[in-house]
C-alpha cells in the first residue's frame, strides 16, 4: 500500500512543522516552567531591605506561639490542673511517666527552640544586611530569642542551642539568655522593653540562685518608669494564632481540662482565643524580692514584698464571662468550702456557680484573695513559704510557672534526641525529673467531696514549704 | 524564578520540539487519503445462540483496517484492497474468530462470525502499560479490566464505586455515604508513608485528578470528598487495571500505585439510534448502628433518586459517534435535603477513520456536580458525633426538638466543573509502523463551601457564623507519542519495537476565603461579615519521560518484555537527574506446546506461566524540595517563619515488584484459574524526617525508608451452566496483602494520623499506620495470693493493619431464557483493625450521662480500690477492633423485554437493583468498619472509623430503551 499526499497538503503540513516548532522553541508554548510561590531562600536573601520589620513580626508570633503552649502545659505538669479525658497526654498528670515520646507537651519545647533559631537566624543573616533596621527592633530580636532560652531553662535541664550543637545546661542558657536581654537593654530607648529586660534578668537570676543579682534587677525593674505596675504579654490573633491555653480551658466541651477546686475562683482566666497572656509583670518582681528576704531570714522584709505583690494583684483589672461549661462531676456550688489538704481550715468562696447563666468574674492578669490582713497575720517562716509560694500559684495561674517552682523538669523530645548525637536516649536532659517530695501518680490532682466540702489530698505549698531548700533556687532554709 | 528552576526549564527544549515533531507529522499522514481500487467485507457477529454481539471489533488482520459491530451484530469493512487476508472478530467475553477471506476489486465478501464464550479472554486486548495494544496471552503480568456488560450491569453513580469488588489485588472501599466522598483506592498494598494510595488514572490517554479535596478546602470532621467522584460512570466503554511494577513501569514515577484506564464509548456504526434511560428509586440509612430513637426518626429521610439519561449512538465505518446527556437527583438520607446531590453530564465520544492509515477518536465530558454535606466523625457540629455520642437526646429535661434544630443550621457544600478532553491521533503509514498521538485535558473547578448563620454560631464555638470558601482549579495537559514497530519475522520469531515519549503538567490552585461574625441575619456572603481573610495555595509540577520496549514473541507462545522509561520531573530535587524504570517480563503459553497432551487438554485447555520483573516510582509533592520561608499573617502584619527546611536530594520512591503467576483454563476454558504471587518493595521510600528542632525547622521529607508488601491475588471464573435458556456466570476472587515498613533507614518512627491516645504509626517491622494503643496492665496485685488486677497501668501496644490484609469477592449472574438476568456481587475484607471513635466519643461523653455511664463502665477493666481508674486515653487498646465486614453490595434483575412486545421501540430493559443490600460478620461496636474516619489530604489508610453518614442501601428501578 501506498500513500498519496497532494502538493498542497505537503505544503500546508511543512508550514504548520515550521510554525509549531517555532512556537516550541519560546516559552508561550513551554510545559515546564514551574514556579514555587513561596519565599524561597534565594527570594529572601535577594531582597535584604526591610526584613527585620517581618523578622520581628516572625519573632512575635514565635513567641507567642511558645507562650501558648507553655503557659498550658506548665500548670498542666502541676497540682494547678487536673485532665480529665483531653486530647493531651495522660501521662502529663502522672509526671513520673513522661517520656521523650510522650504527646503534646513537645510543642513547649520546639516552640522554644524555634525562637532561639529564628533569633539567631536573624541577627546573623537578616539584621546585617538590612540597612533599614533599627536599634528597637534589633533590642525586640535580642529580648525574644532571651524569652526563647529562658523558658527552655525553665522547663528543661540539659539541651542543645545550635543546630547539632553540644548539650547546654539550664545555668548555660540562663547565663546565654541574660546577655540577649542585657543587649536588648543596651539597644532600647523605650521604657517598657527597659522594665521588660529587667523583669527577665529577675527572673533568670532566682533560677540561677543570684540573689544579689536577682534583687538589683528587681529593684531596678520596679524602679522604671512603670515599673510598678508593668504587664507584658504575648498577643494572639483570632484569625491567625490562638492560644493553646484558651482552647483546653474555655474551648472545652466535655470536661476536658478543670483547675484544681482550690483555683477556681481564678478560672477561666482567658476568655476568648485572642486574650493576650501575661508573660512578665510587676508582681513578680514583689515575689522574687520576699524570696530573697526569706532566704536572709528577713521575715519582715518578705511580708512588705508579698503586701506590694497582694495589693498590685488585687488592683489588676478583672472581666465578668458567662461560663457555660456546667462543670459536671466537679464542685459548682459556691456554699462549698476548700480545705487545701485534710489537715487545713476550709475556704470559703473559691468555689463559683457554672453553667446557665451564670456570670463569674475574671482575673485576666492576677488576683489572689489573700489579704494584706491575711499576710500581716504571718508568724512563722513556714507560714511565711507557704503563703509565697500559695500567692505565687495564684499570681501565675495559667502562666505556665507552677511546673518549675514544683522542681518539675521536663525531657527534650524524641526528635531532640532523633535529630542530634550530641543527645543520647537516656542522658543528660533525655529523663524527666520529679523531686521526691512530689506525691505518687497522680495524686496532686486528686480530692474529694463530702457534703459541701472539698478536700484536697495534698497541699502543695505545704509540700514546697517543708522541701523549701530543694525547691527554692535562692537556698532557703526552712 | 529561582535561577536553577529556569536553567532546569531550558534543559527541556528539545522536548518540546519533538511532542510537536511528532505531531505534525501525525497531522499531515492523516490528512492522506489511499486513492487504490478496493473491495468490502460485510457480515454479523453473534454468540453461539446467535444473539448478535453489539460492538465487537472485526479487524483485517496485519492492517489498521476494521470496524465495529452495530446495534444488529452487523458490520461492514469498505475499502479493503484486493488480496487474501485473515478476519479477526474480537469481543470481550469470547474467543476470537478468525477467517481467512479473498477480496475482489469491487467486490464484497461476506464473513460470519458465531463467537464461543470463555472465561479466561486471552485474546483481549489490553493497551494501558503495554505501550502498543497486546493480546493478554502475550502479557507477562497480571491487568485487570471491566468490561462494559459489567459496566452496564452496575448500578453505580462514578467509576470508583464500580470499581468496588470487581478487581482482585484492587482494595475499593466506601469512605461513607456522604456525597462527594466517594472510595479509597489502593493496588497491593501502601508503597508510601507520605502519598496517598490511590493509583494514577488516566482517560483515553489522558491523566486526569485523582485527589481528595483541596488542600485549603474545610473539613467536616471526615469524609473529604474525591475527585474520583466526577468520574461519571456513564459513557465507559471499558477499564484497564495495573496494578504497579512491571506492568506499570511505562508510566514511570507516578505508577507505584498502578494505574487505572477509562476508555470512553466512541459510537456504533449504523443508523442513529437513540437510546435512553429512566431510573428512579430511593436510599435508606442503615439505622443499626443509631444510638437514640429519635435520631432514627428525626435525622434520617428516604432519599429520593431520579436520573434520566438520553443518548444517540451510530454513524458508517468512517465516523461514529456517541452522545449522551445526563441528569440526576439524588435528595439524600438526611432531613431537609442535606445531603441532595445533582448531577449533569454531556458526554460524546469520535471516532473517525479518515483513511486506511489514520484513524482520529475525540472525546470530551463535561460534568456539573452539586451535593451538600454536613458534619461528621469528629466535628463537634456533628450530631452523629456530639448529640448521639452522648446520648442526648434520651436525657430527661432536655429539648430535643431546639438542640436537634441548631444542629441542621450549617449549611455545607460543594459544586464542582469538570471538563475532560482527549484526542488521539492513530496513523499507521505502513503495517509494520504504528504511531499514535495523544493531547487532552482535565479541567476541575470545585467550591467548597461552610456557611453557618449569625444564629448558628454559638453552638459550635463560634458566635456571629461564618462563611468560608475554598475554590480549588486543577488542570492537568497531557501529551504523548507512541511509535510502535513490528520487525520482520525472523525463524518464528516476532518482535514489537515501541518507543514513547509524555509529558503531562499539573496546574493546582487553591484560594480560600474567611468571612465571620455576620450582623445582619439572612446574609450569606462574605461582603456581610465583619472580618474577611483570604489564603491561596498554588501548585505546578511538570513530568516528561521516554520510553522504549521491546516485545518478543517466540513461536507464538514464549513472549519476552523488555522495557524501561526514563523520567524527569519538577519534583525532583536538584541534584537528582533522570530516573530509569526497567522492566523485564516473560509469559509462557506452555499448553501451547506440541508436549502439552491431547488428553489433558481436553480438561486442562490451556496454561500461561507468567514472570516478570519491573520498577515504578511516586514522585515526591511539588516544591517539596525546596528550603523555604513563611511570611505568616500575626496581628495584621507579615511574619517571617520557618518553612521547608529543604533537600536536594529529593526523589522519586522506587518501587521494584516481582510479579509471578499462571492463567489456567479447563474444560474449554468454561472455567478459569489465575493465581499471581506480587512482592514489591518501596525504597528511597520519602519519610518525614526531623531536622535538629534546635535549628528551628520541622520536619523534612527524605528518601530513607523501606516497604514491602507481598500478596497473592486468586480468581476463579466459571460458566458452569451454559444452555439455550439458562447461563450461569461466576468470579470468585481472594487477595492478600502483607504489609510493612523494613526499614525507616535511621529516621524515627513517626505519627500519620490519629489521635493522642492512639495514632496511626510508622514503625519499622510493622504494617504502615499501625494504631498504638494503651492497653490496660494486668498485673499481680496480692503477692500472698497471686491474684491478679488492675492498677490503673498501661502498656504501649500495636496493633492490627488499619487496611484489611484479606480481601475476598464473588459475583455471580444468571440469564433465563436470554432475558432474564439475576445479578449479584458480594465483597468482604479481614485481618485488619479500626479504632472505634463512635465508642471513643461515647466514653468521653459518658460523664454527662448516667446511662452511657455504666456502658463505660463495662467495657473499661476496674481498678483496685485505690488505684486510679482508667479513662479512654489510658484504656484506648479496648477502642480497636477487628475490622473485618461482608457486604451484598450489589442485587440487580434485569429483564430484556421481547421486542415483539415492543411497538416500534427497537429495544427495551427494565432493571430493579439493590446497592449496598446486606452487611454481615461485623465484629466492630455500632460502626460500619468499611468506612474511613478522615481522609486527609497527604494519606489515608483507613484505621479509624468514626459516627458517620454510612453508605445507604440504594433501591433503583428503571428503564433502558433504545429507539
Amino acid at each position: 500500500m501506498r500513500t498519496h499526499i497532494t502538493v498542497q497538503q505537503k505544503l500546508v503540513g511543512v508550514l504548520t512543522i515550521f510554525f509549531l516548532i517555532f512556537m516550541g522553541g519560546c516559552e508561550l508554548v513551554d510545559p515546564s516552567d514551574v514556579e514555587n510561590p513561596q519565599i524561597t531562600a534565594d527570594n529572601l536573601f535577594a531582597n535584604p531591605n526591610g526584613g527585620t520589620t517581618s523578622l520581628v513580626t516572625g519573632m512575635r508570633r514565635y513567641f507567642s506561639a511558645m507562650i501558648g503552649i507553655s503557659s498550658f502545659i506548665g500548670d498542666l505538669v502541676s497540682d494547678n490542673l487536673d485532665n480529665r479525658t483531653s486530647f493531651y497526654a495522660n501521662e502529663l498528670s502522672f509526671p513520673r511517666t513522661i517520656k521523650p515520646t510522650t504527646f503534646t507537651y513537645g510543642d513547649v519545647y520546639d516552640n522554644a527552640q524555634r525562637l532561639n533559631a529564628l533569633g539567631l537566624f536573624g541577627v546573623n543573616t537578616i539584621i546585617p544586611n538590612d540597612a533599614l533596621a533599627t536599634n528597637e527592633q534589633r533590642a525586640e530580636v535580642y529580648f525574644y530569642r532571651g524569652m526563647g532560652l529562658l523558658i527552655l531553662a525553665e522547663f528543661f535541664t540539659n539541651f542543645p542551642i545550635l543546630e547539632k550543637g553540644p548539650l547546654v545546661t539550664a545555668a548555660d542558657a540562663l547565663n546565654e539568655a541574660l546577655t540577649q536581654f542585657n543587649t536588648a537593654l543596651s539597644l532600647t530607648n523605650l521604657n517598657p522593653m527597659r522594665v521588660n529586660c529587667r523583669l527577665a534578668r529577675a527572673r533568670a537570676y532566682r533560677l540561677l540562685g543570684d540573689k544579689t543579682n536577682a534583687a538589683a534587677e528587681a529593684n531596678a525593674a520596679l524602679a522604671l518608669p512603670g515599673g510598678t505596675n508593668h504587664v507584658f504579654s504575648a498577643q494572639f490573633d483570632p484569625a491567625n494564632l490562638t492560644a493553646t491555653t484558651y482552647a483546653a480551658m474555655v474551648g472545652r466541651t466535655s470536661n476536658d481540662i478543670q483547675p484544681n477546686p482550690r483555683l477556681d475562683f481564678l478560672d477561666p482566666k482567658f476568655t476568648t482565643n485572642a486574650t493576650a497572656i501575661p508573660v512578665l509583670k510587676s508582681e513578680e518582681a514583689h515575689l522574687i524580692l520576699a524570696e530573697i528576704a526569706l532566704s536572709n531570714n528577713d521575715l519582715a522584709g518578705a511580708k512588705a514584698s508579698m503586701r506590694n505583690a497582694v495589693t498590685l494583684a488585687r488592683s489588676r483589672t478583672t472581666g465578668t464571662f458567662n461560663d457555660r461549661d456546667s462543670r459536671t462531676g466537679r464542685p459548682n456550688d459556691p456554699a462549698m468550702t476548700v480545705r487545701a489538704d485534710s489537715a487545713s481550715t476550709p475556704v470559703a468562696g473559691l468555689i463559683q456557680r457554672r453553667g446557665g447563666t451564670s456570670i463569674v468574674t475574671t482575673y485576666p492578669i492576677s488576683y489572689t484573695y489573700l489579704t494584706t490582713t491575711m499576710i500581716d497575720a504571718l508568724v512563722t517562716k513556714a507560714e511565711h513559704i507557704h503563703t509565697l509560694f500559695l500567692l505565687r500559684q495564684h499570681i501565675f495561674f495559667l502562666e505556665g510557672r507552677r511546673m518549675t517552682d514544683l522542681g518539675i523538669r521536663l525531657p527534650v523530645t524524641q526528635r531532640q534526641i532523633d535529630g542530634n548525637p550530641n543527645v543520647v536516649a537516656g542522658g543528660p536532659g533525655t529523663t524527666v525529673v520529679v523531686p521526691s517530695y512530689i506525691p505518687p501518680t497522680d495524686e496532686m490532682r486528686h480530692f474529694s467531696v463530702s457534703g459541701l466540702v472539698v478536700t484536697i489530698k495534698w497541699d502543695m505549698n505545704k509540700v514546697i514549704a517543708a522541701n523549701i531548700s530543694s525547691v527554692s533556687p535562692l537556698g532557703i532554709t526552712p | 524564578m529561582n535561577q536553577s528552576l529556569k536553567r532546569w526549564s531550558h534543559d527541556v527544549p528539545f522536548l518540546r520540539g519533538a511532542f510537536l515533531a511528532a505531531f505534525l507529522l501525525l497531522a499531515v499522514f492523516a490528512m492522506s487519503k489511499a486513492q487504490e481500487s478496493t473491495g468490502e467485507i460485510r457480515g454479523k457477529v453473534v454468540d453461539t445462540r446467535g444473539e448478535p454481539l453489539v460492538g465487537a471489533n472485526v479487524l483485517v488482520s496485519g492492517t489498521a483496517i476494521g470496524s465495529t459491530t452495530n446495534i444488529d451484530g452487523e458490520y461492514v469493512i469498505r475499502r479493503v484492497p484486493a488480496g487474501q487476508f485473515s478476519i479477526v472478530a474480537r469481543f470481550v467475553g469470547y474467543k476470537s474468530g478468525v477467517k481467512d477471506v479473498t477480496v475482489q476489486v469491487g467486490g464484497t465478501v461476506t464473513v460470519d462470525f458465531a463467537l464461543q464464550s470463555t472465561t479466561l479472554q486471552m485474546d483481549e486486548v489490553i493497551v494501558t502499560g503495554q505501550g502498543v495494544a497486546t493480546e493478554r496471552r502475550r502479557l507477562p503480568t497480571a491487568v485487570e479490566s471491566i468490561t462494559s456488560k459489567e459496566i452496564d450491569l452496575a448500578p453505580v453513580k462514578d467509576v470508583g464505586q464500580l470499581l468496588q469488588g470487581r478487581i482482585p489485588g484492587l482494595q475499593a472501599l466506601s469512605n461513607g455515604g456522604m456525597p462527594g466522598s466517594s472510595v479509597r483506592l489502593m493496588t497491593r498494598g501502601v508503597k508510601s508513608a507520605l502519598s496517598q494510595p490511590t493509583p494514577v488514572i488516566y482517560v483515553d490517554g489522558v491523566r486526569v485528578d485523582n485527589n481528595y479535596q483541596g488542600r485549603l478546602s474545610s473539613g467536616t470532621g471526615g469524609q473529604i470528598s474525591s475527585s474520583i467522584n466526577d468520574l461519571v460512570a456513564g459513557e465507559i466503554d471499558r477499564i484497564e487495571i495495573t496494578k504497579g511494577g512491571a506492568s506499570s513501569t511505562l508510566f514511570g514515577a507516578e505508577a507505584a500505585n498502578g494505574v487505572i484506564q477509562i476508555f470512553t464509548k466512541k459510537g456504533i456504526p449504523g443508523a442513529i439510534r437513540w437510546n435512553g434511560n429512566i431510573t428512579t428509586g430511593y436510599d435508606d440509612h442503615p439505622l443499626d448502628n443509631i444510638y437514640s430513637d429519635y435520631t432514627k426518626q428525626k435525622f434520617f429521610q428516604k432519599g429520593i433518586f431520579q436520573s434520566y439519561r438520553l443518548g444517540a449512538t451510530g454513524g458508517n465505518e468512517a465516523i461514529s459517534y456517541n452522545v449522551s446527556g445526563k441528569i440526576s437527583q439524588n435528595t439524600g438520607t438526611v432531613v431537609r435535603d442535606k445531603l441532595d446531590d445533582k448531577l449533569y453530564n454531556l458526554s460524546s465520544g469520535l471516532r473517525v477513520v479518515s483513511s486506511d492509515l489514520s484513524s482520529i477518536e475525540v472525546s470530551a465530558s463535561y460534568t456539573r456536580n452539586q451535593y451538600g454535606i454536613i458534619f461528621n466523625d469528629n466535628a463537634i457540629a456533628s450530631l452523629l458525633n456530639s448529640l448521639e455520642t452522648e446520648g442526648r437526646f434520651d436525657l430527661p429535661g432536655v429539648n430535643r426538638d431546639s438542640l436537634f434544630e441548631q444542629f441542621l443550621l450549617p449549611d455545607l457544600g460543594e459544586q464542582v466543573n469538570r471538563f475532560i478532553s482527549s484526542a488521539n491521533f492513530n496513523y499507521t503509514p505502513f503495517p509494520w509502523w504504528d504511531n499514535k498521538f495523544t493531547i487532552g485535558v482535565d479541567y476541575r473547578k470545585s467550591e467548597n463551601r461552610h456557611y453557618v448563620p449569625l444564629e448558628g454560631g454559638t453552638f459550635i464555638g463560634t458566635v456571629g457564623g461564618y462563611l468560608f470558601r475554598a475554590d480549588r482549579e486543577y488542570k492537568t495537559i497531557t501529551l504523548a507519542y507512541t511509535g510502535s514497530f513490528k520487525l520482520p519475522e525472523v525463524m518464528d520469531i516476532t518482535q514489537v519495537l515501541t518507543v514513547g515519549a509524555q509529558g503531562f503538567r499539573v496546574d493546582d490552585r487553591e484560594v480560600r476565603g474567611e468571612g465571620r461574625t455576620f450582623r445582619i441575619p439572612g446574609t450569606k456572603d462574605f461582603d456581610n461579615a465583619s472580618t474577611i481573610s483570604a489564603f491561596e495555595s498554588n501548585q505546578e509540577l511538570f513530568s516528561y519521560g521516554f520510553l522504549i520496549q521491546d516485545q518478543v514473541g517466540i513461536w507464538d507462545r514464549l513472549f519476552l518484555d523488555l522495557g524501561v522509561r526514563f523520567d524527569g520531573n519538577s519534583t525532583f530535587g536538584k541534584d537528582v537527574g533522570i530516573q530509569v524504570f526497567p522492566k523485564f517480563g516473560v509469559a509462557y503459553n506452555i499448553s501451547q506446546e506440541a508436549f502439552w497432551p491431547e488428553f489433558i487438554k481436553e480438561y486442562w485447555s490451556s496454561m500461561k506461566l507468567r514472570a516478570s520483573w519491573g520498577q515504578t516510582g511516586t514522585f515526591p509533592p511539588p516544591f517539596s524540595r525546596d528550603r523555604t520561608f513563611g511570611a505568616s499573617q500575626f496581628l495584621n502584619e507579615s511574619a517571617l517563619t520557618f518553612g521547608n527546611p529543604g533537600n536536594s536530594e529529593l526523589k522519586p520512591e522506587k518501587t521494584t515488584s516481582i510479579d509471578v503467576g499462571f492463567d489456567a483454563g479447563f474444560l474449554d476454558e468454561k472455567f478459569s484459574l489465575e493465581f499471581s504471587y506480587y512482592k514489591q518493595v518501596t525504597r528511597d521510600a520519602m519519610f518525614s524526617v526531623t531536622e535538629d528542632p534546635a535549628a528551628g525547622l520541622g520536619f523534612q521529607r527524605r528518601n530513607v525508608g523501606e516497604i514491602t508488601n507481598d500478596g497473592i491475588e486468586i480468581t476463579l471464573r466459571a460458566t458452569p451452566i451454559d444452555m439455550e435458556d439458562v447461563q450461569v456466570n461466576f468470579r470468585g476472587s481472594f487477595a492478600t496483602i502483607n504489609n510493612v515498613v523494613s526499614s525507616l533507614g535511621g529516621a524515627a518512627p513517626f505519627t500519620i494520623a490519629g489521635f493522642a491516645f492512639a495514632p496511626q504509626r510508622v514503625e519499622v517491622g510493622k504494617p504502615v499506620g499501625i494504631i498504638r494503643a494503651n492497653k490496660p496492665r494486668l498485673e499481680v496485685v496480692d503477692p500472698a495470693t497471686g491474684r491478679m488486677g488492675y492498677r490503673g497501668n498501661s502498656d504501649e501496644v500495636f496493633i492490627g493493619s488499619p487496611f484489611p490484609t484479606r480481601t475476598i469477592s464473588a459475583s455471580a449472574e444468571v440469564t433465563l431464557f436470554r432475558d432474564l438476568t439475576l445479578s449479584g456481587l458480594l465483597e468482604g475484607a479481614w485481618g485488619h483493625y479500626v479504632l472505634n471513635q463512635t465508642i471513643s466519643r461515647r466514653m468521653v461523653n459518658a460523664l454527662s450521662n448516667p446511662n452511657l455511664y455504666q456502658y463505660v463502665l463495662a467495657r473499661i477493666p476496674q481498678v483496685e480500690p485505690g488505684s486510679t481508674p482508667y479513662n479512654r486515653n489510658t484504656a484506648s487498646a479496648v477502642l480497636v477492633e477487628p475490622g473485618d465486614w461482608f457486604k451484598l453490595r450489589e442485587i440487580a434483575l434485569r429483564y430484556r423485554v421481547p421486542r415483539t412486545w415492543l411497538f416500534g421501540v427497537n429495544g427495551m430493559t427494565l432493571v430493579a437493583s439493590v446497592r449496598n443490600v446486606a452487611r454481615f460478620g461485623i465484629k466492630a461496636e455500632d460502626i460500619d468498619p468499611e468506612t474511613s474516619f478522615i481522609p486527609n489530604t497527604t494519606i489515608e489508610v483507613g484505621g479509624i472509623v468514626g459516627a458517620t453518614v454510612e453508605p445507604p442501601r440504594q433501591y433503583r428501578f428503571g428503564i433502558d430503551f433504545t429507539l
